[in-house]
């Protein structure tokens, strides 16, 4: 009986698995209808970029920025690269919608985090960070460096990190063959569940 | 075809979700436990199916494969859609929870509507021509889908046409794909197990016969 069971049933057992897997074969790299929104401060500005899950650019796609206190400072649009640039206006806390359209829309909020440091200051009332790791350094300290060198030395510093950044963000938004063999999972999960239900109800009927 | 959290209106959200659950009533009333092994297999299609990205063209569009749950399922569909759409949610974030209930109605009712439909043209006879008539319904029961979404956008105070033109646009290339593929499946169905058109509704076998 039971081997006559798993004989008629084999199919539906082998079924489950192949024809999934079957149509994953047409395109592993999966793309989503999902978009996903990155965005920075950087320096003077805030740049930011806008992507479907796959990495394809949302070109021409709308970007709303809010204030912390939800008044609208911007309606702008991404470029053929999906990327988008705007002055923060002094603002140290936005939040980004994007609307892509079809109804795909993402949501982010960056932040300069300098509230929350709680920058230290001097004792001549100055902005000095390193106050305790060097102590000859002072606002007198003569420096022959300009802000504008000092800026182009960060950038360079700092470039590959915002790269490292971007694409570590982008890998996250990623979907993996774990999420779609554990959706698989949670599948079959379901319908043992289901038929467990449907077993004792029925059981329950007959008695 | 999956509409992120946060686009659409309360009401329109609330409508979705009582309509989902009205068929989930209905599908799961009609679902014995032969069918649930079928069940579960397609929604684990249709699961994956969405991840199949079709690059015809300049559209950016995935399978769908709502119309051959219909023809497979019935009133099935909506469970099978529903679990595919929630664990969707969940693990990829496609859509979302709170649309989750808006998004089964959008795919689950053409799929439903489709597949009585398309009950009347199974014929074992004639499988070629079935076939053929059973795909071209289902491109037929996505574009139903997108007309859908582009109606909950509309409702939800977005501009209809624009909407609706970038919806249809983007669907035509994966409707006729889609519409082969389901072809495809089911002339192998009627070929290797026709009795699956048949443990749908009785009333089918004795059309078949």
């Amino acid at each position: 009986m039971f081997i006559r069971f798993l004989l008629k049933d084999f199919l539906w057992i082998r079924s489950f698995f192949l024809m999934p897997l079957f149509l994953l074969c047409f395109n592993v790299s999966s793309y989503a209808h999902r978009v996903n929104i990155f965005a920075w401060f950087d320096g003077e500005k805030v740049n930011g970029r806008a992507y479907y899950s796959n990495g394809i650019p949302a070109r021409d796609a709308r970007i709303d920025v809010f204030s912390k206190k939800a008044e609208r400072l911007y309606s702008l649009k991404t470029d053929h690269n999906g990327r988008f640039s705007f002055d923060p206006k002094g603002k140290d806390t936005l939040k980004l919608v994007l609307n892509a359209g079809m109804g795909h829309r993402a949501t982010t909020v960056i932040s300069t985090g300098l509230k929350a440091k709680k920058v230290q200051k001097g004792s001549n009332g100055d902005i000095y960070p390193l106050k305790n790791s060097n102590k000859s350094l002072t606002k007198d300290t003569p420096c022959n460096l300009s802000l504008k060198d000092i800026d182009s030395l960060l950038q360079l510093r700092l470039t590959p990190l915002e790269k490292e950044i971007e694409r570590l963000s982008m890998d996250s938004g990623r979907i993996t063959f774990k999420d779609i063999l554990s959706g698989f999972g949670y599948i079959m999960g379901i319908m043992g569940l289901w038929l467990y239900f449907l077993s004792r109800y029925q059981s329950k009927k007959t008695r | 075809m999956h509409i992120s959290e946060g686009v659409l209106a309360v009401p329109v959200l609330l409508a979705g979700a009582g309509v989902t659950v009205i068929g989930l009533g209905i599908g799961l009333k009609k679902i014995d436990a032969k069918k649930v092994p079928e069940v579960s297999l397609l929604s684990a299609t249709f699961f994956v199916a969405s991840l199949i990205h079709v690059p015809i063209g300049p559209s950016n569009a995935h399978l769908v494969l709502n119309g051959l749950l219909g023809v497979l399922l019935g009133w099935g569909a909506f469970p099978a859609i529903f679990i595919g759409l929630f664990l969707q949610a969940i693990l990829f974030q496609f859509g979302g929870l709170t649309t989750l209930g808006i998004n089964t109605a959008n795919m689950a009712i053409p799929a439903v509507v489709f597949g009585i439909l398309a009950k009347r043209f199974i014929s074992l006879k004639h499988p070629i021509f079935s076939s053929v008539i059973l795909g071209i319904l289902s491109a037929v029961a996505l574009f139903f889908a997108g007309l859908l979404v582009a109606l909950s956008l509309w409702f939800s105070g977005k501009s209809f046409l624009l909407a609706s033109k970038l919806i249809l646009l983007a669907h035509i290339p994966i409707a006729v794909v889609e519409g082969i593929i389901t072809a495809g499946i089911i002339r192998f169905l009627l070929k290797v197990k026709p009795e699956i058109f048949g443990l749908m509704d009785k009333d089918i076998k004795g059309f078949m016969e």
